[in-house]
């Protein structure tokens, strides 16, 4: 939000007060600033007030566990210059995917819609040592912090290389690392980056066209419960076949549909059944040259 | 194609690695979302000074995944640039046999095939 600018008539929705971020500076940080900030002039001791509604103004102050146990974070970076951060950890209604996604795309230096975060399979991913509720973005951040550090070091270092200057001299910022007067979009330095020895066994894949596949399949909710083998094992998609209708591919002798509604049938390989595949993920696999194991 | 046995689990799908391949993917539909693709595409490729290794694949045109083996023949070391392209989008629908409701899905393939080469290059 540009600074001075209001939420909402009287400053924010709530009538809260706030301290526009450029004027927070390391000087000016104490509690004089809090205090101005949710408006402390304004307090009154408890005797004071009256009625039965009483207005007050709180500071939640509170330490959070980061807890008993070290978490491990993952993030890598895919070709097409997204960073992605696979995590066991849900979104929960305090949204720790989004605070972590933040996080990285901070250190980074990168627009939030370069930041992928994956509901991944916790047996995959790296070791979160909490994935179940608010508590999970203090416990797990450090982790996918400091691994983003690292990822930023690294192409920095390569940056640097390229460019002939020291790697302290760069900063990251809307995607690129720039200094000296140079900068280059961080996904130009992946060749590069990938030339170098392995860092770790994490093998990533992905692939843009999956993907994208993978992403128009029906709607999020399908997507979120569906599985590629229950994409790739859709029946064919036909009113008659799925209808009451005896219809050749259902054990008859005539298909329907050649002489019926066929606007979204087959136009290639149709002979005595026109019906098509739905599974886009099957589209996207076959050029993969993927196999089916069973 | 894959033929499952009888009583057959689908239990993995292998991948190759896939370094250094590009892919790009394509669907059509009446609605941008919960709706089945009137027409897909999904192209892969080995990029180089010349392109190779192609896979051109159209979904929601038959019973199966269908690939078009002389689109990819003519891609072949091609520079991808919009002679190739055009070239190879005319020719997309090849052995299109449409029926009396479905016969938008022959231009429909020739520029799929196109918007998926074209987006491929940039």
């Amino acid at each position: 939000m540009p600074p001075g600018e209001w939420h909402a008539y009287g400053r924010t929705g709530h009538g809260q007060r706030y301290v526009p971020l450029d004027q927070i500076t390391p000087d000016n940080v104490s509690l004089d600033a809090v205090a101005q900030a949710i408006g402390r002039e304004r307090w009154q001791p408890p005797a004071a007030k009256s009625g039965r509604l009483r207005c007050g103004i709180v500071l939640r102050y509170s330490q959070e566990h980061s807890g008993r146990a070290d978490s491990d974070g993952t993030v890598w970076f895919d070709r097409e210059g997204r960073v992605h951060v696979p995590t066991g950890i849900g979104n929960t209604g305090s949204g720790p995917q989004t605070g972590i996604g933040i996080i990285v795309a901070v250190v980074l230096g990168l627009p939030m819609d370069r930041v992928v975060v994956t509901w991944a399979d916790t047996a995959d991913v790296a070791w979160d040592f909490a994935t179940d509720a608010s508590r999970s973005t203090h416990c797990n951040a450090k982790a996918f912090y400091t691994a983003a550090l690292d990822l930023a070091r690294q192409l920095k270092d390569v940056a640097a290389a390229c460019f002939g200057i020291a790697d302290d001299s760069l900063e990251q910022r809307d995607g690129m690392v720039a200094g000296g007067g140079r900068s280059v979009d961080s996904r130009e330095l992946l060749g590069e980056l990938s030339s170098r020895p392995a860092r770790s066994n994490f093998k990533p894949f992905y692939d843009p066209a999956l993907a994208e596949a993978a992403m128009r399949v029906a709607t999020p909710q399908i997507r979120n419960a569906g599985t590629i083998g229950g994409n790739l094992l859709q029946d064919g998609r036909c009113p008659y076949y799925r209808g009451p209708w005896h219809c050749y591919r259902a054990g008859g002798i005539v298909c329907d549909a050649h002489h019926g509604i066929n606007a979204e049938h087959a136009i290639f390989g149709g002979d005595r059944c026109y019906i098509v595949s739905p599974a886009d993920l099957a589209t996207a696999l076959t050029a993969l040259d993927a196999t089916i194991v069973d | 194609m894959h033929r499952f046995h009888d009583g057959a689990l689908l239990t993995a799908v292998e991948l190759p690695s896939g370094a250094g391949r590009r892919s790009h993917f394509l669907k059509y539909t009446m609605r941008n979302v919960w709706d089945f693709a009137l027409a897909s595409i999904a192209v892969s490729w080995q990029p180089c000074s010349r392109t190779s290794g192609w896979r051109v694949v159209l979904g929601g045109v038959a019973a199966t995944p269908w690939r078009l083996p002389h689109v990819e023949q003519m891609l072949e070391g091609s520079a991808l640039d919009d002679a190739s392209i055009k070239a190879a989008a005319v020719r997309a629908a090849d052995g299109a046999k449409p029926l009396s409701h479905n016969s938008y899905k022959v231009p429909l393939v020739t520029k799929l095939v196109e918007q998926a080469l074209r987006e491929a290059r940039a």
